[in-house]
């Protein structure tokens, strides 16, 4: 089995490629990155870093991905042999920009997350045109991808997060004061942002680990049982 | 031809089984174990003909090493002192037979410590039947008769008394011969890894009196051996190179002293330019451009009916435009047809996989990784079956690069 995976981040490719590794037992040679660009020539990387932010923003790039098939047709159309899936890996915390356009809706529902999973699914579905549906998978993170590594450092629901981002560097900090051997391990590990989130979300690498996390966030949850 | 290839505790190959094809192209990373894979059938040569000193392997482009680092040593896995190798051949005459080789060693922290071969014929199947041995007992004692004579009947004379003893002598004798045998009938006896060197190919810094060399030494003596035949087919693939109007051998070594070259070349490989005045196109190995000397050496090596029939050429697009090395491939691939070779190629060029017909079974490309506990895996790229050209043009190059089939590093 290979998958591919289109991302926002590359931090974020780094834990779901940890993810699958513990849940499917997959070597880094089954894992694709696809989105971002990995492997971008100096030339696209200088256009591409002159972009105007309202352009540059990540889960554009992914909307993007997801209209024009190019990713999708060349990954699982192409003639080469063997089973092949897509992970579409989007934030929530930018769901109401234009362009995105999914109302939240009240976070005191219980359905909450539930509710703008299935939103944002739809919203990929129609980006696609329902195309490949047997062979995506939704890794939807609500709000941000460190509500899903925050559940390695601390045992607390991160389901409805408030602030992801700082919430998970707070606790993380936490951990680096009191936690010598994790701190300089840490600094050894920070040279690109695939490395640092490899680095803070290897645990998932272990399937144990990766189970307990689950009951701690939904759309993990949510995620992980897709398979 | 070499069918199957079994590899277990061989440097970063824990466990690995490859099915060969004809013409085998090899991908991956560095440092992901292609040449290993290489160098394990290496082994297996040097082991057939009892020739696993330090030299002789290195003679074949292996990478001598202490034991200690030769078997296989993971982290968290207890050493096992012993490199095992399986061959399936399969005969000319459509017989399946499978060869095992295990190679051990008195001092494995030793690197001049000797190895030892234990080998022996698994089973022989026809149509997966399995079959007796007699009849190859037969065969071997006809055409080695007099090694035989030699080796069996002076020693039996004196200490085989019952006609059982002298029938277990000689099937022990047999025993030892049956599987150089198969092995030398697909000439996996003369492998070798090819890892060009421009300066040797020029004629400097030669180190081997083979012809060829496994650096590319002697290419013009290869040259000089051809006959005519050879020397037409040659010929026929002139149009690799442009500029090139002949290819000439200066038997006696007299364009030297025209100054044609400094004193530091051995080749008398000389080329002529078309586009240059008569008087002024003769160039030496010494000052011709790298290229040239790449492709003329592995079409002399396929062409040459001196060269084995099976052999290896680790990074063959060194030196070569991408266009030409697609083109280079996709000839070579035809002349290993028209001349029975069986080849293992590795490659780091997108271009070289674009000289591959994946369509026909005969050429086979794989991919190499390591696996999470860092053991070299090998994965055969294959078309998906029935597949129906749609219109969609998919270079296996593109797909490589842009990562849809994996291979290269992701996260640098």
């Amino acid at each position: 089995m290979e998958i591919g995976i289109i991302a926002e981040g590359k931090g974020d490719c780094a834990v779901l490629k940890n993810i699958l590794m513990g849940l499917l037992d997959l070597d880094e040679e089954d894992i694709r990155f696809l989105r971002p660009d990995f492997n971008m020539d100096n030339t696209d990387k200088a256009a591409y870093e002159s972009m105007p932010l309202s352009e540059f923003s990540t889960w554009t790039l992914v909307k993007k991905d997801c209209e024009e098939h190019n990713k999708f047709r060349s990954f699982l159309d192409n003639p080469i042999a063997g089973e092949r899936y897509i992970i579409i890996q989007i934030d929530t915390a930018e769901c109401e920009e234009k362009g995105y356009d999914i109302q939240r809706a009240d976070k005191k529902n219980p359905d909450y997350c539930e509710q703008l999973r299935q939103a944002v699914k739809g919203k990929i579905d129609e980006w696609l045109q329902n195309k490949w549906a047997d062979q995506i998978h939704y890794a939807i993170c609500i709000e941000e991808m460190e509500a899903w590594i925050h559940t390695l450092y601390e045992k607390r629901n991160t389901s409805i997060p408030v602030k992801a981002k700082e919430a998970f560097q707070k606790c993380l900090a936490k951990h680096l004061k009191t936690n010598k051997k994790l701190a300089r391990q840490f600094q050894k590990n920070q040279r690109t942002e695939f490395i640092k989130a490899d680095f803070l979300s290897k645990k998932f690498r272990k399937k144990k680990e990766l189970m307990k996390a689950l009951e701690q966030n939904q759309s993990l949850k949510t995620f992980v049982l897709s398979f | 031809m070499l069918q199957r290839l079994r590899i277990r505790n061989f440097k970063s190959i824990y466990d690995e089984t490859i099915e060969l094809g004809r013409f085998n192209v090899f991908i991956g990373e560095n440092g992901s174990g292609k040449t290993n894979v290489l160098e394990a059938l290496g082994m297996a040569s040097a082991a057939s003909e009892n020739k696993l000193s330090n030299d002789e392997l290195a003679l074949r482009g292996i990478r001598v090493a202490k034991p200690t680092i030769t078997f296989s040593s993971f982290l968290k896995e207890k050493q096992v002192k012993a490199i095992d190798l399986e061959l399936l051949i399969k005969t000319e005459d459509n017989l399946n037979v499978n060869i095992s080789n295990q190679l051990t060693t008195e001092n494995i922290n030793d690197i001049f410590s000797k190895w030892t071969l234990k080998d022996g014929i698994l089973s022989i199947e026809d149509e997966g039947k399995p079959i007796s041995l007699v009849p190859y007992y037969e065969s071997i004692l006809q055409t080695n008769t007099f090694d035989f004579l030699t080796r069996a009947f002076l020693p039996l004379m004196r200490n085989y008394s019952t006609p059982e003893k002298l029938q277990r002598f000689l099937i022990e004798q047999v025993n030892t011969l049956l599987p150089k045998t198969f092995i030398r009938s697909i000439q996996l006896d003369l492998y070798k890894i090819y890892n060009l060197s421009t300066q040797t190919l020029r004629g400097i810094d030669g180190k081997s009196r083979a012809i060829p060399g496994i650096q590319g030494e002697n290419l013009d003596r290869l040259i000089e051996s051809f006959d005519k035949k050879e020397r037409e087919l040659l010929e026929e693939y002139a149009y690799f190179i442009d500029w090139l109007e002949k290819i000439e051998i200066d038997k006696e070594d007299r364009h030297k002293s025209d100054g044609h070259k400094l004193d530091m070349s051995t080749s008398i490989l000389y080329f002529r330019d078309k586009y240059m005045q008569r008087k002024n196109n003769r160039f030496s190995a010494e000052n011709a451009n790298e290229g040239v000397l790449h492709i003329l050496f592995y079409l002399a090596l396929f062409i040459s009916r001196h060269t084995s029939k099976f052999f290896a050429i680790d990074n063959i697009e060194t030196a070569l435009n991408p266009e030409l090395c697609k083109k280079l491939v996709e000839q070579l691939v035809k002349l290993s047809t028209k001349t029975n070779r069986q080849v293992l190629i590795t490659t780091h060029s997108p271009s070289v996989l674009d000289g591959l017909n994946l369509y026909d079974d005969e050429q086979r490309l794989f991919k190499v990784y390591r696996n999470k506990k860092g053991h070299t895996k090998v994965k055969r790229i294959q078309l998906k079956p029935n597949q129906e050209f749609n219109g969609q043009q998919f270079k296996l190059s593109e797909l490589w690069m842009r990562n849809y089939i994996g291979g290269i590093p992701q996260n640098l």
